[in-house]
């Protein structure tokens, strides 16, 4: 994957993910084309994922087990999305491949790439360089920057920063309160807990903190007004960016 | 058996299984919570030095653990920086008054180890086998 220094569109027409696989020899490049998701897109992934946790005995200690319907959650929002694929055939047919016949672990793959959105990594290179002249160490306390990485049509945006006011205590106690909500199965022996969708709430905290955004274009000016990024930024950077925020 | 979510303030049940399954939010079900809190502290301070860690019939349900941990903070964010009680939530003051009270139980019921300090409860200590 090739790192770009161009913005990350927030209101593409549609999105390209590209499968690169390799069977019997052959090699595939299968590309999906798919609408932007939404808020209510990614709630209902997350809702459909169903995670819960068990607690299971292992080698006489107890272990967590987490369970997720991962492939019916990505299949349900694929089927939602998808507009087109190119690198298919059923039959004699090449092209407008029905949306049924794509197999489930593709579709997957293609909601992972969707959501391939992490804190970026610390590289080697920012790490204290012996040569440099001292910087200064800065007590602006003013904003706090949370840098994410994305990946987008086989590129990788390095440099997504999200700039937060502090949080306050309140606001702290929220982000707990949002992050410990799940419910309990009376009657598992297994201890089951449920895991709900805790993206309506993350969200609506990101809104109420965030200032500025960097490395974020909407139809490719850059982004800058608060209202659009709360109206256009994608709501699973905007989960990543909030948990990375709270160290979570 | 498959579990149906109904709704996620209330509670959620399989239809035509009476109440043998149901799911109800941590944070409102009062008598587990109660149960659950007890079991954190005692299971923290057993002395095995491995926090979470339980033997199998003092196990706490993830839900509770999550929803324990935000008491704690609340707990102790409220006494350095007092947050307006109309800020608080209905279950979350109950929690801390449950929290509070399995606390104050604690004290009462647990003494420290004389050779290690480890709080223990009958003569001899569980993590370094003193009797005290």
């Amino acid at each position: 994957m090739e790192t770009i220094e161009e913005l990350f569109e927030l209101a593409p027409e549609e999105i390209e993910v590209c499968l690169r696989l390799a069977r019997n020899g052959e090699r595939f490049q299968l590309l999906h084309f798919v609408r932007p998701p939404a808020f209510e897109d990614w709630l209902d992934y997350e809702r459909n994922l169903r995670g819960c946790i068990e607690s299971v005995e292992s080698e006489g200690e107890e272990a967590l087990r987490f369970d997720a319907r991962t492939l019916e959650a990505a299949a349900s929002l694929y089927d939602r999305i998808i507009r087109r694929t190119e690198g298919y055939r059923a039959g004699e047919k090449t092209i407008a491949v029905p949306v049924e016949k794509i197999p489930l672990d593709h579709k997957e793959m293609v909601v992972r790439g969707l959501a391939n959105v992490a804190p970026a990594a610390v590289p080697p290179s920012s790490q204290a360089e012996p040569d440099l002249p001292p910087a200064a160490f800065s007590l602006d306390s003013e904003a706090i920057e949370v840098t994410l990485e994305a990946g987008r049509n086989g590129n990788t945006h390095r440099n997504l920063v999200h700039v937060f006011r502090p949080p306050t205590a309140a606001e702290t106690i929220e982000f707990s309160r949002v992050s410990s909500h799940a419910l309990y199965v009376r009657g598992s022996k297994t201890l089951k807990s449920i895991l709900p969708s805790r993206l309506p709430g993350l969200v609506a905290l990101y809104d109420k903190l965030i200032e500025q955004v960097r490395g974020y274009a909407v139809d490719g000016a850059p982004v800058t007004d608060r209202a659009v990024i709360a109206k256009q930024m994608d709501p699973l950077h905007k989960k990543v960016a909030l948990q990375n925020l709270f160290g979570a | 058996m498959s579990v149906r979510i109904v709704n996620t303030s209330g509670s959620i049940a399989s239809p035509g299984s009476p109440s043998r399954f149901q799911a109800v939010r941590a944070s409102r079900d009062r008598e587990q919570l109660r149960e659950s809190i007890w079991r954190h502290l005692t299971g923290i301070h057993s002395g095995s030095g491995r926090p979470g860690r339980h033997p199998a019939n003092k196990r706490v349900p993830y839900a509770f653990e999550l929803w324990i941990a935000h008491l704690l903070l609340l707990e102790q964010t409220l006494e350095v920086a007092p947050i307006p009680w109309r800020e608080l939530r209905a279950e979350e003051l109950d929690g801390l008054l449950l929290l509070r009270a399995a606390q104050e139980r604690f004290r009462r019921e647990y003494r420290p180890c004389g050779q290690c300090r480890a709080p223990i409860k009958g003569k001899i200590c569980d993590r370094c086998g003193a009797v005290n």
